[in-house]
């Protein structure tokens, strides 16, 4: 394989896994597979396209208003949607449907908003580095480097933080971290804040790559979702891994297959994943 | 309402819905998206209301209906009533098998596994020109002989809304009966239903099989009554659609689920205003609905009328008696 198809790969691996992380902390602090998130990172990246493609808008501003609009959907979720019905219904349909109908309305807000044109993004930072002999752009550099800082910040979280130690609680077993005296709806509200802010940074780092439309985000949801099946739910650093494989097997198949095969072999890694191996390559022990 | 006064009701008001649509060709037109709506969500309905699985590939189970009909009528038009047993089948083996493999994981996994379904096959549709005709589709599907009478475009229609009624009537029926309570036993808590010998995960294979081969009747009567097949109808926008039309509907009896149908054909005139801000209105209401009023218009309308019964009854109790 070249080593330029190498590097677009990992690059695109990380962003999967950023994706898979988010859907992560998602499902620890409230049990649901969100795949509104795909919706978040979009509406993200195409906010920042949108805002950066006019020359004289200054670049913060661009980040902090598409960084922002991601971690307000996914207050909403948790605040406006998820918490007022499980306080009515219990069983899990109820939570997928309004996750499915929250997908579709964010879609809809953002071709509304930001028309149905792909938009492309400019870039955080210019120039190309050359690392032996392979020309490399700062940018893709940026995205490898700011997606491994942040499964870095996580995965220390998650071990030593304050809040981080009470979601791995929460997410173990929401009873008796209740019964411990957590405070479960505060720490559940952070892990969904923070899951906003990691699909923001994920849209951010994805406008540049690729024009984004308000219809990308169902294979984000998607690739996302198969990153953290395969990687499981045991370490953190799971979804990077399962998002460096879907990476791989996705540009392999492009590769020898041809480009047109892409929905099929993801199909088939689904099916297979899910038939297999559904618990993913690294998974947790936990006395219920 | 008991099963025979619903069943006669309905009867009713489907018939008065074919004479209404009968005046103009365009009525006629909205009148077979009524009639693929309402399929299509009635199958969604099945194993959605009864067992709490949300599949999310009836834009693919209705191209697979479409597209075998158009098939068929391309290559063997003698044989094209065969079209029907034949793109069930594959509907239902494709349902079933997409269950079996998610059938010990959760409502997600099935949601994204359809999902992923239904998007491949809109791509397979789109770029296997030799057997789908590509971008462009297949035109000139001819008119079924049945038993030697050819049916025009107005019994077609006709056919499609006596099989909406029956189909409707069949799932309240099924709800009712053992094997529909079972589902929804199973759907309320799982655990407690298998410890009492329900066999959940085929009850909900079973559930989902069927609801898609009631979207496989809805690609048929699309293809039939147009003529042609086109990929772009059978995108994913066709499922969100579809989705909201038993949550709208009220999902307490299958007929909500056509009433959805109606309300979205009625508010959209057909697929254009849902591009602008019409798919956001009803994303949003369909959220609406499922937080405040999880009954839906029907429940709205059946807790109106209890209501409206009780206050006539409250009046004419005398006031002494109170």
């Amino acid at each position: 394989m070249e080593l330029s198809l190498l590097v677009s790969c990992i690059e695109t691996g990380a962003f999967y896994g950023l994706v898979g992380l988010g859907y992560f902390l998602f499902l620890r602090a409230t049990g649901v597979v969100n795949f509104a998130m795909g919706a978040y990172v979009m509406f993200a990246g195409v906010a920042y396209a949108s805002f950066s493609e006019n020359p004289t808008t200054s670049l913060g501003l661009a980040i902090i208003c598409a960084v922002s609009a991601a971690v307000l959907f996914a207050w909403i979720t948790e605040d406006g949607i998820l918490r007022p019905m499980a306080l009515r219904v219990h069983d899990e349909f109820g939570a997928v449907m309004a996750i499915v109908a929250l997908m579709f309305v964010i879609e809809q807000l953002a071709s509304l908003a930001f028309g149905a044109r792909p938009l492309l993004g400019r870039e955080l930072i210019e120039g190309t580095a050359v690392i032996g002999g392979l020309a490399i752009d700062f940018q893709d550099l940026l995205a490898v480097a700011v997606t491994m800082a942040i499964f870095a910040v996580v995965a220390i979280w998650l071990k030593h933080g304050r809040y981080g130690r009470m979601l791995r609680a929460v997410g173990d077993n929401e009873h008796a971290a209740r019964s411990l005296g957590l405070p479960v709806r505060r720490v559940r509200l952070v892990a969904v804040l923070v899951t906003g802010l990691i699909c923001g940074v994920a849209g951010l780092l994805a406008a540049p790559q690729a024009a984004l439309s308000f219809q990308s985000h169902l294979s984000f949801a998607i690739l996302g979702f198969i990153a953290l099946v395969l990687g499981g739910v045991g370490t953190p650093w799971a979804p990077l891994v399962g998002g460096m494989l879907v990476s791989a097997i996705e540009s392999a198949s492009a590769r020898y297959i041809g480009g047109f095969a892409r929905d099929y072999v993801l199909l088939a890694l689904a099916l297979t994943v899910f038939s297999l191996r559904p618990e993913g390559l690294f998974t947790i022990r936990v006395r219920a | 309402m008991s099963a025979a006064r619903e069943r006669a009701t309905t009867l009713a008001l489907s018939v008065g819905f074919l004479l209404y649509i009968e005046s103009s060709a365009y009525l006629q037109d909205l009148g077979t998206l009524v009639i693929v709506y309402a399929l299509l969500a009635l199958g969604m309905y099945l194993p959605l209301a009864l067992c709490g699985s949300l599949s999310l590939a009836y834009n693919a189970y209705a191209a697979i209906g479409a597209y075998v009909v158009a098939i068929f009528s391309r290559s063997a038009p003698d044989l094209l009533m065969l079209a029907v047993p034949v793109a069930i089948l594959i509907s239902m083996v494709t349902a079933a098998l997409l269950g079996f493999v998610t059938r010990r994981l959760s409502g997600f996994h099935l949601a994204v596994a359809t999902m992923m379904f239904g998007i491949a096959v809109h791509t397979w549709l789109l770029n296997t020109d030799a057997v789908t005709g590509g971008a462009t589709g297949i035109g000139d599907i001819q008119t079924p002989v049945v038993f030697g009478w050819t049916p025009d475009r107005s019994s077609l229609i006709g056919l499609g809304v006596m099989l909406v009624w029956l189909i409707a009537t069949a799932i309240a029926g099924l709800r009712g009966s053992l094997v529909g309570i079972a589902m929804r036993a199973q759907r309320e808590s799982e655990l407690a239903a298998a410890a009492s010998g329900v066999p959940t995960a085929a009850l909900r294979i079973l559930a989902l099989a069927a609801g898609s081969a009631i979207a496989t009747l809805a690609g048929m009567v699309l293809a039939l009554v147009n003529h042609f097949v086109l990929p772009d109808s059978f995108t994913i926008k066709l499922v969100f659609l579809v989705l909201f039309m038993p949550v709208l509907g009220g999902l307490a009896t299958p007929w909500g689920a056509v009433l959805g149908a109606l309300v979205v054909v009625a508010f959209t005139f057909g697929f254009d205003f849902f591009q602008g801000p019409g798919g956001l209105t009803f994303g949003l209401l369909t959220l609406g609905v499922l937080l405040v009023a999880p009954a839906g218009l029907l429940g709205g309308l059946a807790a109106l009328g209890l209501r409206l019964r009780r206050g006539f009854a409250a009046a004419r109790v005398p006031k002494g008696a109170r």
